[in-house]
């Protein structure tokens, strides 16, 4: 049982996480901006934070560089979720110290392949 | 007594005629070889008056004889004696008379008479061979006088000397003084296989006559220590050489050669000298002829030369297309080309005063300054070539153009002569050009940064929009393939299609905004216009909007007097809707959104307030541009198209009105926009 916090402004996106994610075994907690994110990551260590890039307030990359600079939180693995995959934009992710790109639009797979590979099995 | 004494005094009588007669033949001789002195004497008048002298002592021996026919007592042979110089008279000198045997005088007489006939033999032979080398004198001095050629002189000299000499053979040689050898020019009739073509002085009859200066003969040419073995064995008998003297200058010898009995005499000396005067003569007119010739063709060729230059500097001059003028040391032209005049205007005469003046300096400049300011004159006293590429020269017209210009001096021997020669092109159209061109490469320059700018643009749009194209295609994606793959409740897959359904509708509206967009840019898009109730409209759309408006109170504040405005009500409806849109989006924590409306003049003002983040100065004018979103951090995590703002300001210039924005970094913004209103009469006020 992993602990996964979704960082997304699109609704219908996060509609999609809860969807497909919402019968497994983890703790899935979801924010609409990097703010939000913030405080639910600082609530309870996650095992993995996916963000998006483009949000309001406070956008991906600034929420990885928080992240980063974080002390206690600063090794949680962070996987940028995009549809912006081109490679100087993924240099780009790497240097905020993104730990993995899921490229928008991802499939249910993909998205279970991420979250087995930081969080452990997504069944029971 | 009285017979004895007429034939007495008839013998004394006849005695006495003789003795007259032999007396006169006597005379007549001494008369002939007084006209016999210096052979350079000798003029044909004198040669007549000798023939002439001679024939009157004829005449007066026939009287003698005559007299001696008539008397009666005269004897036999002195008839014989009378019938011969009868004949002597009529001209027949050949006669003798019979020997007179008698011991007497008449026998003696007789003798005399012989002699006397024999004497004039001699002299009229010797008269004729006078006359003929006198003719031979005289035909080669002719020759000499009409000569145009050499050869014709010299040969006819060559050949009458020969004739005249009963010479063989002769030859004209030339010194040759670089050479210090004489050869042979000419040759005439000689038989020599082996015949010299130079020699040397003192070599041979000639090389001697020439070294000694003085006539050379040879009458045993065989037995002479000089002689060459071919001359004799071609048969060389004697031999004749005379020197060619101009003044104490030799030029050379002329020789003759004999192959027969013929010696040569003093007189042949002579007379070769007279021919080698003529040689001379001939050679002395023959090198001033040559000289004029010379001369003459030389100047000939000089003048066709100097003709042929000048014709080739007029067709220079004429036919480039550069001006040129001379211009003297005081500035004054002295020649002008047609090109210098069709660009000046002007013609050689109204450039006669002060030239360089008119040309070179606005008009009104003071001659004297103009001289001494002036780079063309220097360039004379410089003593080199001046070039000017940015001269200003004027025309006659007085309006001026840019010239290159070069002054050079006119030189000789290293020094200016005074006239400075100047040629000069318009550069007013390669100036043209060349501004034109630099005009033309700094559009240039400016439309490739606008390319490379719009191209960039372009990219990042096709980026963003492909980005935000995915965001849906996410949604439809997952949710799919969750219908497809999980065990589903009706009640969620209903959901899940919903969800499906809405994103599609999502992504169909960012299409056809970006083509509307694309259709408005390009002008494309026509207007369906009609009269507009905006308050209206912004109910109707504020009735509709109330889902999506969660957490985002909208206020209406309207002007009831608002008139209609003419619009076509679709578009006006969609840029409200991006308007309010907007403000929600850019309002993440919420916070009342106030729509205002009110008439202002002939227009209607709509404000869309809202209490959002706000947007920095300087992108304030940027948000309505295409595709200009990502080049401003703070849009750049706005969803959606990016084209809503640049949507409303196309709609709006349709119109004919104005949008602009205004805000407060963390306050919020507030979208202004104006629309005309439906014309009405004007309405005095109460």
């Amino acid at each position: 049982m992993g602990s996964l916090v979704f960082c997304e402004d699109d609704p219908m996106i996060r509609r999609l996480i809860e969807a497909a994610l919402g019968n497994t075994r983890h703790h899935i907690r979801v924010a609409p901006d990097g703010k939000a994110c913030l405080a639910l990551i600082q609530q309870e260590r996650p095992d993995v934070v996916f963000t998006d890039v483009s949000m309001p307030m406070m956008d991906g990359l600034q929420l990885a560089d928080t992240i980063r600079a974080m002390p206690d939180l600063a090794d949680v693995p962070i996987v940028v979720m995009t549809a912006r995959v081109q490679r100087e934009q993924m240099d780009e992710y790497v240097r905020h110290g993104a730990s993995d790109v899921l490229a928008k639009p991802f499939t249910m797979a993909e998205l279970r392949q991420r979250v087995e590979a930081f969080a452990g099995g997504t069944k029971e | 007594m009285r017979k004895r004494l007429p034939g007495l005094s008839a013998r004394g009588g006849l005695l006495g005629a003789l003795v007259a007669g032999a007396l006169a033949v006597v005379l007549v001789a001494v008369g002939i070889s007084v006209q016999l002195g210096p052979a350079d004497q000798v003029l044909l008048n004198g040669s007549l008056g000798s023939i002439a002298f001679l024939s009157g002592a004829v005449i007066g021996l026939g009287g003698l004889v005559a007299t001696l026919v008539v008397s009666r007592s005269m004897s036999r042979r002195l008839r014989a004696l009378g019938r011969a110089a009868h004949a002597v008279s009529a001209g027949d000198l050949d006669r003798t008379v019979p020997a007179l045997p008698g011991g007497d005088e008449v026998e003696s007489l007789g003798r005399s008479f012989n002699a006397m006939t024999g004497s004039l033999r001699r002299a009229r032979a010797d008269e004729l061979e006078r006359s003929e080398r006198l003719v031979a004198l005289h035909r080669a001095s002719t020759a000499v006088a009409r000569q145009t050629v050499r050869s014709d002189a010299l040969d006819v000299i060559l050949r009458e000397a020969a004739r005249l000499l009963g010479a063989g053979g002769a030859s004209l040689f030339l010194w040759d003084a670089d050479a210090g050898v004489l050869r042979r020019a000419r040759d005439h009739g000689s038989r020599d296989a082996a015949l010299p073509t130079v020699v040397a002085p003192g070599e041979g009859v000639a090389g001697t006559a020439f070294a000694r200066r003085a006539i050379f003969i040879v009458n045993d040419y065989a037995g002479w220590s000089g002689a060459a073995a071919t001359a004799v064995a071609s048969g060389q008998r004697a031999g004749l050489a005379a020197p060619l003297l101009r003044g104490m200058q030799r030029v050379g010898a002329i020789t003759l050669r004999t192959y027969d009995w013929k010696q040569f005499t003093e007189d042949d000396a002579r007379l070769l000298e007279l021919f080698a005067d003529q040689m001379v003569a001939s050679l002395a007119m023959v090198d001033a002829l040559d000289g004029q010739r010379a001369a003459a063709a030389d100047a000939d060729a000089r003048r066709a030369e100097s003709e042929r230059l000048a014709n080739e500097m007029r067709s220079l001059l004429e036919s480039t297309s550069d001006g040129v003028l001379v211009v003297d040391e005081r500035g004054s032209c002295t020649f002008i080309n047609p090109a210098a005049q069709q660009m000046l205007g002007y013609s050689l005469a109204e450039l006669g005063g002060d030239a360089h003046v008119l040309l070179h300096h606005p008009p009104g400049a003071s001659a004297a300054t103009a001289l001494a300011d002036c780079a063309f004159v220097a360039a004379r006293s410089g003593g080199r070539p001046i070039t000017g590429d940015d001269e200003t020269l004027w025309r006659k017209d007085g309006s001026a153009f840019p010239a290159r210009c070069v002054a050079a001096p006119v030189m000789r021997d290293g020094r200016a002569t005074g006239p400075v020669i100047i040629t000069f092109s318009d550069t007013s159209a390669r100036k043209a050009a060349e501004q034109q061109f630099t005009a033309s490469v700094e559009l240039q320059r400016v439309a490739h940064e606008r390319l490379v700018r719009l191209d960039k643009a372009k990219s990042e749009f096709v980026s963003i929009l492909t980005h935000q194209l995915r965001t849906p295609l996410t949604g439809i994606q997952g949710f799919s393939e969750l219908i497809r793959d999980e065990d589903l409740s009706i009640r969620e897959m209903k959901e899940y299609a919903d969800n499906i359904n809405s994103e599609a509708r999502r992504l169909a509206r960012m299409i056809k905004e970006t083509l509307d967009l694309d259709r408005m840019a390009a002008g494309r898009m026509t207007l369906d216009l009609g009269d507009v109730d905006l308050n209206q409209l912004i109910e109707a759309l504020a009735a509709h909007a109330g889902p999506t408006m969660r957490g985002h109170p909208l206020l209406l504040q309207f002007d009831s007097d608002m008139p209609r405005i003419v619009g076509d009500e679709a578009l006006v409806s969609e840029m409200l809707r991006n308007l309010l849109d907007n403000a929600v989006k850019y309002s993440p924590q919420g916070g009342d959104v106030i729509i205002t409306t009110r008439r202002e003049g002939q227009h209607a003002h709509v404000v869309v307030r809202d209490h959002g983040i706000g947007i920095a100065d300087d992108s304030l004018e940027i948000v309505f541009d295409r595709f200009a979103r990502v080049e401003s951090e703070a849009t750049r995590y706005v969803d959606g198209t990016g084209l809503g703002l640049p949507i409303v300001r196309q709609i709006v210039q349709l119109h004919g009105g104005r949008v602009w924005a205004e805000s407060r970094l963390g306050h919020g913004s507030a979208f202004h926009l104006t629309l005309p209103l439906v014309a009405v009469p004007a309405i005095a006020s109460p």
